[in-house]
């Protein structure tokens, strides 16, 4: 079991997992997101090569207004 | 009058640069950013959640405005959190442009230069093209000039306090002495004589936000506003007289009548 923080909310796996396997996961298909693991941007070409592991710190942003 | 002008690769007829926050409502937004003419507006990213669809849905309405995009980075406390947004703003809204927002304090919301200078460093060498939201100070700019930035952004008065422009002394010898860098205000225009002002200055434009959204009609507001950043900009061109300190009679005192000759 490992413990992962998608977005400041704890969440249980089985095993470390692909990105793109855990972003599935939480719902999120094809979309209009952007993703940072560890506070270090990964881009959407590496999701599929990148490991989500115990510990790590998963961020999944979306557009919104801004000044 | 034709008056296009270049920054960040592009050519801009409007000078006016305008957020998307704190409208009444999502039409209001677009109805007032259309009135404004002005087309680069600011945005940014937030925490998505999976089934709200909330950020398609605003971005959509953006994206049909067919504006300039100039993400932000707000919200970010260090030079690391500002690449690292700067880096998915690029690839998710498809542009090289960063408003890079660093905040050093709370209370004001001013910027923490020194971490915006590390990050502009590192974005400028990443190919972005850096808007650096700036403190009035000749020398901090001067710092971003060389750490490879050709816009500058230097606040009127503190984020969304509407006092205007708090120094003007600071903000004319920036102007003086970067004659070729694209500056902008960012941040404390309040009414839309604050933004003429910016423009008489020599400014190439201004950034507002909560000016327009917080107005009791904001679509007004916009357009206030631009109709102000034309004029300021038009009395630039135009060339301002000089003060004086004595009375000049704007009237030919030639062929007036003798009553009037007779007491000077």
């Amino acid at each position: 079991m490992i413990k992962v923080l998608i977005n400041g909310r704890l969440e249980s796996f089985d095993k470390s997992l692909k990105l793109s396997k855990l972003l599935t996961l939480q719902g999120y298909k094809k979309g209009l997101f952007v993703v940072a693991k560890n506070r270090e941007f990964i881009s959407l070409n590496d999701y599929e090569k990148t490991k989500v592991e115990d510990g790590d710190e998963i961020e999944i942003l979306e557009p919104m207004s801004g000044g | 009058m034709d008056d296009i002008f270049e920054i960040g690769g592009e050519r801009l007829k409007s000078r006016l640069f305008i957020g998307t926050a704190l409208y009444p409502s999502p039409s209001i937004m677009r109805d007032a950013i259309q009135e404004s003419g002005s087309e680069v507006v600011t945005i940014s990213l937030r925490r998505a959640n999976a089934n709200s669809g909330g950020g398609e849905k605003f971005f959509k309405i953006v994206k049909e405005l067919g504006v300039h995009l100039l993400p932000n980075t707000a919200g970010c406390h260090s030079a690391k959190e500002a690449i690292e947004t700067a880096k998915m703003a690029r690839e998710i809204f498809e542009t090289d442009w960063i408003k890079l927002e660093v905040i050093g304090d709370e209370y004001n919301l001013q910027p923490d230069i020194y971490e915006s200078l590390k990050a502009s460093e590192e974005l400028n060498s990443l190919g972005f093209r850096v808007f650096p939201y700036i403190t009035d100070d000749l020398v901090v700019a001067k710092s971003f000039v060389d750490s490879g930035c050709d816009i500058l952004m230097p606040w009127g008065s503190p984020i969304g306090s509407g006092m205007g422009l708090m120094n003007e002394y600071n903000l004319r010898a920036i102007r003086e002495r970067f004659p070729d860098i694209r500056l902008l205000i960012d941040a404390g225009i309040g009414k839309p004589s604050d933004a003429v002002r910016a423009l008489e200055l020599g400014f190439d434009g201004v950034l507002l936000n909560s000016a327009v959204a917080l107005a009791i009609d904001p679509i007004l507001m916009a357009r206030a506003f631009r109709d102000a950043i034309r004029s300021g900009r038009s009395a630039y061109l135009a060339g301002m007289m000089k003060k004086r300190e004595f009375a000049s009679a704007s009237t030919p005192i030639i062929g007036t009548p003798f009553w009037h000759q007779e007491k000077s």
